[in-house]
């Protein structure tokens, strides 16, 4: 409930539409430099951030953004290296503080989990 | 007799002494009687004019001072107008204003605001005797004047000063009755004319309101020191706030002027009695120099030098001051400013948002909150890049401050004000609204404020309504090439606000449940019923 009641506020609503403008930058900006300082953000609240509402929607971000932009964090592109790191964060947290997160945050996390894998899957193939 | 204390009786009676007074030279006589009576505190009772009323006084001594205007009119002895009898006018006034009785208040100001206006036609003759007196030679009677009406209105103690200008109730039927005077034939006068032993200045002014149409009919008991059932509640600030405001914009006139605008007297707003008070009302006392060669354009600039400060006095928190300011401003703009007040607000809008941003940072909270309730009506509608944008970080700041105020009401007035001022940033950085250019500056100006200013305020109030003007300008401005370079830090600070609206206590706990022996259930419960409650 806590987390419906978080993603219902205008907040989210915000932050869906940055996620949004996030396509219309890579339009113009091919390296899209700013999808891997987004996804070095979202990684550092999944990791230390502050409330569970907080790093739910990290985690839930980290997914979006996966899914919507693979090809700029793959091997060789900009987004190689935070990719890497939230990966890192993402592992650390489910394998160090899974007896202490909530469920719901264990859920998306394990979310973020899946989507990193499957870009890093590709890197691996 | 209910009669005697509607306007026309108390005129005509005015009047009517004085032409007798001038015809019998008993003017210098009746004014020293006066003194004794008022200056003194000597009763006279049943002898001469020390049965009268003190606002038939008052009457007299305005129409006497209201007739010394005019070269023409000697005062018992043929010469001019001597710096002794200006003195004892004013002194007279002075201490009548401070009678707990709004018809004799409002009769002292208008008599000051006369001798005020004296002091400026006769600068010359009376500054002269001014010197002679003070053995100075920089004296000005103007000063003169206005030190003293200031020093009795806020320098002596509280209960000597007058009583101050109080809310104008509606007109009862003791002070409404002013037709009945006309009425010379009423049963109710012809039964009171029959009073013997009547004192000779009396019979000489009944004779003299004949000439003028009116019947007058003294009797003594009804002049006695009846005691005032209408008791005035005291407010003093109006005075102090009209000194405070002459001191801001060094101009004297300021306080003859709303001396002058003072109708607190019920009567005085009955129709039957507009004529009467066109007749005996102060003169209009603002003008900055007594040159012949200054223009109205000249007085017009300097109008307009004080306007900020007046516009800012207009919403003064207190609502005995805020109707005089309001007063003193449509008169300001009405006989000096030829534009509509709209415009001239345009003009001048710059000056008047310097001089608002200074208030914003005043020690003083009626000052802070008069500031943010005149930003709140004077930012719609404005224009941004003149009003707004060239002091975007000075507003916005300053009014985060005084989101933070210790006073309930500055607070709530600064939430207006900060509402009005966030409107407008929204639509300068919406693209549907503004041109392209407006809107790559103003988000360019705006992101980081709210970024670096408004998201890390201490006031919960300030974070949440920045945290809205946030999203909204997401909102508006997805299209804009100017936002994307933001985008990082905006998620970033977006996804640290999401925890924001539960509380820090329990997001504190969520570290510690296993030393508290808290399960997440329990934890996350207490979480939903803080939102919930």
């Amino acid at each position: 409930m806590r987390i419906k009641m978080s993603q219902s506020s205008p907040l989210q609503e915000a932050l869906d539409t940055c996620i949004v403008i996030l396509n219309d930058v890579i339009l113009y900006d091919t390296d899209a430099t700013i999808i891997s300082e987004v996804i070095a953000c979202l990684s550092s609240a999944v990791r230390c951030g502050v409330g569970l509402a907080t790093r739910v929607s990290a985690a839930q971000s980290i997914v979006q953004i996966v899914e919507r932009y693979p090809k700029f964090l793959v091997k060789g592109s900009a987004g190689e290296s935070s990719t890497t790191k939230a990966f890192t964060s993402v592992v650390w947290v489910l394998t160090q503080m899974s007896s202490a997160i909530a469920i719901s945050l264990k859920k998306s996390i394990t979310s973020a989990f899946g989507a990193l894998s499957k870009v890093e899957f590709n890197i691996g193939i | 007799m209910r009669h005697r204390k509607s306007y026309i009786y108390r005129f005509a009676w005015g009047e009517a002494v004085f032409r007798v007074s001038l015809t019998g030279s008993m003017s210098d006589l009746f004014l020293k009687q006066i003194e004794e009576e008022i200056i003194l505190g000597s009763k006279i009772e049943n002898d001469g004019v020390g049965i009268l009323d003190k606002s038939m006084y008052c009457v007299w001594l305005l129409i006497l001072t209201k007739e010394l205007i005019h070269p023409d009119v000697d005062f018992n002895q043929k010469q001019p107008l001597s710096f002794d009898l200006f003195k004892r006018l004013l002194l007279l006034f002075l201490k009548l204003l401070k009678e707990n009785d709004v018809f004799i208040q409002d009769i002292c100001c208008y008599g000051i605001c006369y001798l005020y206006y004296i002091s400026r036609k006769e600068r010359l003759y009376l500054t002269q005797c001014l010197n002679e007196l003070t053995g100075t030679n920089d004296a000005c009677i103007r000063n003169y004047v206005t030190e003293l009406v200031i020093s009795t209105l806020t320098r002596e103690k509280r209960s000597n000063q007058p009583v101050g200008y109080t809310v104008a109730g509606t007109a009862s039927d003791n002070t409404a009755i002013s037709t009945t005077t006309n009425n010379a034939t009423s049963p109710e006068n012809r039964n009171t004319t029959t009073t013997e032993n009547r004192d000779p200045l009396l019979q000489a002014a009944a004779v003299a309101a004949a000439e003028l149409g009116v019947n007058l009919t003294f009797v003594a008991d009804e002049f006695g020191n009846s005691n005032r059932t209408e008791q005035i509640p005291q407010d003093y600030v109006i005075y102090s706030t009209v000194c405070k405001l002459v001191r801001k914009t060094k101009s004297n006139d300021i306080l003859f002027l709303v001396l002058s605008l003072i109708k607190r007297d019920p009567t005085l707003s009955l129709p039957s009695n507009q004529s009467m008070l066109a007749k005996y009302s102060a003169p209009f006392t603002y003008y900055e120099s007594n040159s012949e060669i200054d223009t109205f354009m000249k007085i017009s600039r300097t109008v307009v030098d004080i306007l900020p400060t007046l516009y800012h006095a207009k919403f003064d928190p207190n609502n005995t001051v805020r109707p005089v300011m309001i007063d003193l401003w449509k008169t300001m703009i009405n006989k000096f400013i030829s534009q509509h007040e709209f415009s001239i607000l345009d003009l001048i809008q710059s000056k008047i948002v310097t001089y608002l941003i200074q208030c914003l940072h005043s020690k003083l909270w009626r000052d802070r909150e008069a500031a943010c309730l005149a930003f709140e009506s004077f930012l719609p509608q404005r224009s941004w890049s003149i009003s707004i944008f060239p002091f975007l970080n000075e507003l916005f700041c300053s009014g985060l401050r005084v989101l933070d105020d210790v006073r309930d009401s500055t607070r709530l007035s600064a939430l207006s004000f900060m509402k009005v001022l966030c409107n407008h940033m929204e639509r300068a950085c919406n693209p549907v609204e503004s041109c392209e250019l407006t809107v790559d500056t103003a988000i360019k100006a705006i992101i980081p404020l709210i970024l670096e200013k408004g998201l890390i305020h201490t006031s919960p109030e300030a974070r949440g309504l920045c945290l809205g003007l946030l999203s909204k300008i997401i909102r508006v401005s997805k299209t804009i090439s100017a936002i994307r370079k933001w985008l990082p830090n905006i998620i970033s600070i977006l996804i640290e606000s999401m925890s924001a609206l539960e509380p820090q206590t329990l997001q504190y706990m969520q570290f510690h449940t296993t030393r508290l022996r808290i399960s997440d259930e329990e934890l996350g419960i207490s979480c939903i019923l803080s939102l919930i409650i």
